[in-house]
């Protein structure tokens, strides 16, 4: 069902580990294949282009190339690490002469017929896979169907241009999915609002009001849970809300749609575990 | 002296203040001179309030050659890059990236105002790691941010509940060909 060079990201491994987990145990079952790119190196996130632009197009030129010498398309699980790396993957595209540079550089033939996605959108395009395997496992009561607010965050859509497959104002696609998954996503204005990102060590203080707000947004609109599709959004929404709602991963509710036995051991790793905020079924 | 592209190269003299703002609209690529001061990316900006200045105000300074104000004002520090400005702008204009050039120059120009400087340190430790160990590894991240900002006690709970659940790991995740890493900061700062 298709092969792809998975770049993880930092966060992966340490704050996101249920991200992966999930992202792993799904793509598995649906026959995905997931090829970490060895060697892969930090796409900078929001710091290398606060001090230098060079930095931060060499980093991420830096993994393309790993996965140009795979010869694979990547997939990307976190918001920051796709736009980062999108947007070098376009200046490798449309500057050539920063393409020379990096191409010698960093040893490797750009190929735009080799594709950047982010998770999403990988899970989107098996979409009728997913739901097929979905249809034959038994339904897993406490998390299945619920209300959710689908939250994209900022990078995942912008800028203008970045992710050729979503609306910038209002992406569709995580609901979508969800919804013929027999979740009920919901209509509310806070899907790319943004978190407050990587102020979070700094000025925790302003994240924690922007985070409140999102939840707050969430539960007016009838929310019974968010559902994030990035490790730092997640960890601020779980981390810096005044609350105790449920925040999922939606590779998690995926899990839980193809009755996938680990989903347990995901809800443990959470700072809020997401299933005991659930409330009681009517 | 001019450069090539017929900027005035401010590393020979005195560094005016409008050039200064000048180069860095020149470098961010984005048609500043179109802003009509609509405030659309007022409304949507995350940060703004917190700033107490909006996206629009800023390039207004910078208009102005108001380096000072830019300088210190702690929307330079705290804009996180979420892109709402540049999506709400009729004119196309990403203001995040204006702000990127203006920390990069005023950096490299060694011109640093004292407005949110603990951001300024969080991305020069977050870089620091990545040249060290070609990842980034929290855990020394936060514990480094923590000490030299002098915020000793805050995020303790946070920290002790994410390392108990294995989500600080102690040893960093190091990418091997790590020369290749220094060689790409190397490089970046030339160009």
């Amino acid at each position: 069902m298709g092969q792809y060079g998975y770049y993880p990201g930092c966060s992966i491994s340490s704050s996101a580990r249920e991200y992966d987990r999930s992202t792993r145990a799904v793509c598995a079952t649906l026959g995905i294949h997931l090829t970490e790119l060895p060697d892969w190196n930090c796409c900078g996130a929001s710091s290398a282009h606060s001090l230098s632009k060079d930095i931060d197009l060499a980093l991420s030129a830096r993994n393309i190339g790993i996965a140009h010498r795979l010869g694979l398309d990547m997939v990307v699980p976190c918001a920051a690490c796709y736009n980062r790396t999108m947007h070098a993957w376009q200046t490798l595209r449309d500057d050539p002469e920063k393409r020379a540079v990096l191409q010698a550089q960093l040893g490797f033939d750009f190929r735009a017929d080799l594709q950047v996605y982010h998770l999403l959108q990988v899970m989107e395009q098996h979409l009728a896979h997913l739901k097929e395997a979905a249809a034959h496992r038994l339904p897993e009561d406490g998390v299945r169907g619920r209300r959710v607010a689908c939250y994209y965050g900022c990078l995942i859509t912008r800028p203008r241009g970045i992710n050729p497959h979503e609306d910038m104002e209002y992406p569709e696609g995580m609901g979508r999915m969800l919804a013929e998954l027999g979740y009920q996503p919901l209509r509310w204005s806070f899907a790319t609002e943004c978190c407050g990102a990587a102020l979070s060590l700094v000025r925790g203080d302003v994240v924690r009001e922007r985070v409140d707000r999102i939840i707050a947004a969430a539960r007016e609109a009838g929310a019974e849970a968010v559902v994030t599709a990035c490790p730092l959004c997640q960890l601020n929404l779980e981390s810096r809300q005044s609350d105790r709602f449920p925040v999922f991963y939606f590779t998690e509710l995926l899990g839980v749609a193809l009755g996938l036995p680990e989903t347990e051991k995901w809800w443990r790793l959470h700072l809020i575990n997401p299933v005991k905020g659930l409330p009681q079924r009517a | 002296m001019k450069t090539t592209s017929g900027i005035t190269d401010l590393s020979q003299r005195r560094p005016d203040p409008l050039d200064f703002c000048t180069l860095a609209i020149q470098q961010s690529r984005q048609p500043v001179s179109r802003c009509y001061h609509c405030q659309r990316c007022a409304g949507g900006c995350p940060v703004a309030e917190a700033a107490g200045i909006t996206p629009e105000r800023f390039l207004r300074l910078l208009h102005l050659g108001l380096l000072d104000e830019a300088l210190e004002s702690s929307l330079l520090w705290l804009c996180v890059g979420c892109g709402a400005c540049g999506i709400r702008c009729p004119n196309d204009i990403s203001t995040d990236r204006v702000i990127d050039e203006v920390r990069a120059l005023s950096i490299e120009r060694k011109q640093i105002a004292s407005a949110v400087k603990d951001q300024r340190l969080f991305h020069r430790l977050f870089l620091r790691q990545i040249r060290l160990f070609g990842r980034v590894h929290e855990l020394s991240l936060a514990m480094a941010l923590k000490l030299l900002s002098k915020n000793w006690f805050s995020d303790l709970l946070l920290g002790q509940k994410m390392f108990f659940k294995r989500k600080l790991p102690l040893l960093p995740h190091r990418v091997k060909d790590r020369r290749a890493i220094r060689e790409l900061f190397d490089k970046g700062s030339d160009r």
